[in-house]
């Protein structure tokens, strides 16, 4: 008698004969956008860059008045910069208080000496 | 359609034969012609593996006559010079009593096929016209409405004779005559229901019409032929469509096997209704060559014999799609912010707990302050609106009892019809709440110049072609949904089909600011009352600002229920830090979800998804023929897939089946699995077969007709092509051995 056997069901994609893109199903927003790169703002003035120069000073304060006085407050060592004379102090120089406070280290300071300031502020 | 010639001829046999050309642009007396030779000849595509179960079998008709007189010359130029369809060919072959129909044809005289010899008319000469049959027509018809695609779902005996309704002759010579115009034998049953022998599941099966159509991202459409969807419909079921007698016939091949002698079958009227009774016909016809005063058929010698060779295994595809976007070529942005398109997704499935919706966009915006304003930080809060819609009231096959129908408005077999309507009619019981909004489909087929009023909640659609629409109705009052004419003249015609459906559940998560540009989001819930699904994004600092390409993506909570679901996208509101509205007109904004991607996750989750459902079956000894098959209807795997088969149930809901089954079959099985069964088993060994094999009709009153299979030597030969010469009564033809 002559007989068959039934096969198992196979679950295919629809493009399965194809070479695509075949992310699967849900995320795809377009098969030819192989990399997203999300949250991305560009504003012209996110990141906003300033310097402000304190010559010939008689005391260790500095007051910070460039962004309406406002330093930035997170990651400092890399968003601000001082400089004295033209060489850059290292973070134990000097100290932050925010919102506009340099105090230079009393054993790094002189009266006389030029100081510049070098803040990144990035809007968030 | 008046016949403009016409002749009568008598076979070898004696049987009387009529044909008639007809044209649709003459009145007047028929005159007569004469007639050299008619044959009618079907034909099939097959590919090798697959000739078994070839889905439609059309015929052409080749008729020379004598082209004698002025007026003949005449009648060849008009058909030469007519647009198609302006001609066409009837036959009619009677009984032995010359007064009782036995057969009828009727094809579409084609004008490219007309040819005739360069002989003065004087002489006289012969000229040879081609008619096709309504089958072949079928593959220039568009299957849509007037207006657009068909919506919502039909049964599959409708779904055929929505494509055979639109042959001219149907309508003049069938329907016309309240003759039956599709006969069906068809043995499928569905698990869930208890078998009855009474019980056509080609009745009580609903395919939904999106299956037929596609919409590309730029919300075109794409439209199958009747042709294409007849063929669908068939290879579903294992079944041929062919025209033959005096109708139509769908029919299960594998059924040739199945007491032929003797075999239920249903008819069925132009609008789908089921002619009472029990109908029940021998589907043979004898070929005794031992014994020819008791055969029906002579076979004459000529013919050969030959074989099918065993199937080695039988591969189908169901091509259900389910990774489909349900947003394609849909866009949400500012300019259209105040009246966002409403997409309503096909029914989604939530037999499962975890099904839910997964949507992924880009949005792209910026705002520009308009002086004398000042620009202050913002936030835009977005909302989404997901909302379930259910019935107002179902789709109906209209009951006069849930009717209120005043002056001409009647009920007659499930369709609502009126005359010259100047009254109302409405659902009885139907209520309307002011301010909600409406889903309303609606197939309309205007017989007259009136136009039709549906009116609801206040707020009026006129109709004034036929068609199937989509209305989105927001209530203002609490009135009720008329249907009447104002128009002059006023409304003439049928509504086939009318549902209405109201907002159920709606999607909420709240963004909650608790200070400055501080916030919550609240627990996402379903609702009775109107909510959105909010989201927002960072705090906007600077004028101007471009924000470009920020991927939003979720997830919904899993959907409360089985029913369509409405998506909506807008800007709900722009926010200051101090928690203050902002004014939107004082600033120019722009945003737009683009690339917008939403799609049913039946089981939840991603790897669940498939689009093709591959059924396959191997005969268990070696052969060499393959049949390979992709088909778009099938059993769920949800019922949001458009080409999931819903059944009705006892209390007359359609519920998406699950597996099916044949009187005597192997068991309940998936409908795709039981179709891969059904071929493979009746080539397991190969099959006889004979070709070009001559039969003469012995029987004027019985003679062989392609619906029939020859009984011979105590098998059933069922018929695959042929030509039936009407001079002689004699069919050329091929036909196999159906065993299984």
């Amino acid at each position: 008698m002559p007989s068959f056997t039934e096969r198992t069901v196979l679950f295919r994609p629809r493009d399965f004969s194809q070479v695509a893109n075949n992310a699967g199903s849900g995320g795809v927003v377009n098969n030819n956008i192989t990399e997203t790169v999300n949250n991305v703002t560009i504003t012209g003035s996110i990141i906003s860059v300033f310097l402000q120069e304190f010559i010939e000073v008689s005391s260790s304060t500095l007051t910070y008045t460039e962004n309406n006085g406002i330093l930035p407050s997170t990651n400092l060592g890399a968003t601000i910069h001082v400089y004295q004379n033209g060489q850059k102090l290292i973070a134990t120089q000097y100290t932050i208080t925010a919102p506009d406070t340099i105090t230079i280290d009393a054993n790094t300071h002189y009266d006389g000496a030029n100081y510049i300031v070098f803040a990144i502020i990035i809007n968030t | 359609m008046a016949s403009r010639y016409q002749t009568t001829v008598y076979s070898e046999k004696s049987r009387k034969i009529v044909i008639k050309i007809k044209d649709s642009a003459f009145s007047g007396a028929t005159t007569n012609f004469d007639t050299v030779s008619a044959a009618i000849q079907y034909d099939s595509e097959s590919s090798q593996g697959m000739e078994r179960f070839t889905p439609i079998i059309g015929s052409r008709c080749t008729l020379s006559l004598i082209i004698n007189t002025q007026a003949l010359q005449t009648l060849l130029d008009d058909i030469g010079n007519a647009v198609e369809g302006r001609f066409t060919l009837e036959i009619n072959g009677y009984e032995d009593d010359n007064s009782t129909i036995n057969f009828n044809w009727y094809g579409y005289i084609v004008t490219d096929l007309v040819e005739f010899e360069d002989v003065p008319v004087g002489l006289g000469f012969i000229a040879q016209i081609n008619a096709i049959d309504g089958l072949g027509w079928l593959k220039t018809l568009l299957y849509k409405s007037e207006v657009g695609p068909y919506r919502g779902q039909d049964t599959v005996v409708q779904h055929i004779l929505n494509c055979l309704n639109q042959l001219d002759f149907v309508q003049s010579e069938l329907v016309a005559n309240n003759l039956p115009v599709l006969n069906t034998v068809f043995n499928w049953h569905e698990n869930t229901i208890a078998y009855s022998a009474t019980n056509d599941f080609s009745l009580n099966t609903v395919i939904q019409h999106r299956v037929f159509y596609h919409r590309d991202t730029k919300g075109n459409y794409t439209y199958q032929s009747c042709y294409d969807i007849l063929k669908k419909i068939c290879q579903t079921f294992g079944a041929r469509l062919i025209f033959s007698e005096r109708n139509y016939w769908l029919i299960q091949v594998n059924e040739y096997y199945n007491n032929p002698s003797y075999h239920r079958y249903f008819k069925y009227e132009a609008f789908g209704n089921q002619v009472s009774g029990n109908h029940f016909l021998d589907f043979t016809i004898n070929n005794l060559q031992n014994d020819l005063s008791n055969s029906k058929l002579l076979r004459l010698s000529g013919g050969r014999w030959s074989y099918y060779s065993a199937l080695k295994n039988v591969v189908i595809r169901y091509n259900h799609n389910a990774k489909q976007n349900l947003l394609a070529g849909v866009e949400y942005n500012y300019s259209t912010n105040a009246t966002p398109e409403s997409v309503i997704t096909p029914t989604l499935d939530a037999s499962n707990v975890d099904a839910r919706l997964s949507y992924t966009g880009i949005l792209n915006f910026y705002a520009t302050v308009i002086p004398p304003a000042t620009f202050e930080n913002y936030q835009f809060v977005f909302a989404v609106k997901v909302v379930s819609i259910v019935n107002s009231f179902p789709l109906q096959n209209f009951i006069g009892a849930d009717w209120t129908l005043a002056g001409s408005w009647s009920i007659d077999k499930g369709v609502l019809s009126g005359t010259n309507v100047a009254a109302v009619a409405y659902y009885t019981t139907f209520t309307v709440t002011a301010n909600k909004k409406y889903y309303i489909k609606i197939r309309v087929e205007l017989d007259n110049n009136g136009t039709l009023r549906l009116r609801l909640g206040g707020v009026t659609k006129t109709i004034t072609e036929s068609g199937d629409y989509e209305f989105i109705i927001t209530a203002t009052n609490t009135n009720t949904l008329q249907l009447d004419s104002t128009s002059s003249p006023g409304f003439t015609g049928k509504i086939k089909q009318l549902e209405v459906k109201q907002e159920s559940k709606y999607l909420k998560r709240n963004i909650i600011y608790t200070n400055g540009f501080n916030f919550q989001l609240e627990a996402a819930t379903w609702e009775n009352t109107f909510y959105e699904y909010e989201f927002n994004h960072e705090t906007i600092t600077s004028d101007n600002a471009f924000v470009v390409y920020k991927t939003i993506t979720f997830d919904t909570l899993d959907i409360p229920e089985t029913a369509e679901y409405v998506w909506e996208m807008r800007l709900k509101e722009m926010r200051n830090e101090a928690g203050t509205i902002i004014n939107q007109s004082n600033y120019a904004i722009s945003y737009s979800f683009v690339n917008n991607y939403l799609e049913f996750l039946p089981a939840g989750t991603i790897g669940g998804q498939s689009d093709i459902k591959e059924f396959g079956s191997d005969n268990d000894d070696k052969s060499s023929v393959v049949f390979d098959l992709d088909v778009f209807i099938g059993d769920g795997p949800s019922a949001t897939t458009s080409g999931a088969m819903r059944v009705k149930d006892s209390s007359g809901v359609f519920d998406v089946s699950s597996s099916w089954d044949v009187t005597s079959g192997q068991g309940f099985n998936n409908a795709t699995q039981l179709l891969v069964n059904e071929v493979i088993k009746g080539q397991l060994t190969p099959k006889s077969r004979m070709i070009d094999m001559p039969f003469q009709n012995l029987s004027v009153d019985i003679p062989y007709l392609p619906h029939k299979v020859i009984d011979y030597s105590s098998g059933y030969y069922v018929f695959e092509r042929g030509t039936y010469d009407l001079n002689t009564d004699i069919w050329r033809g091929d036909w196999f051995k159906i065993e299984y």
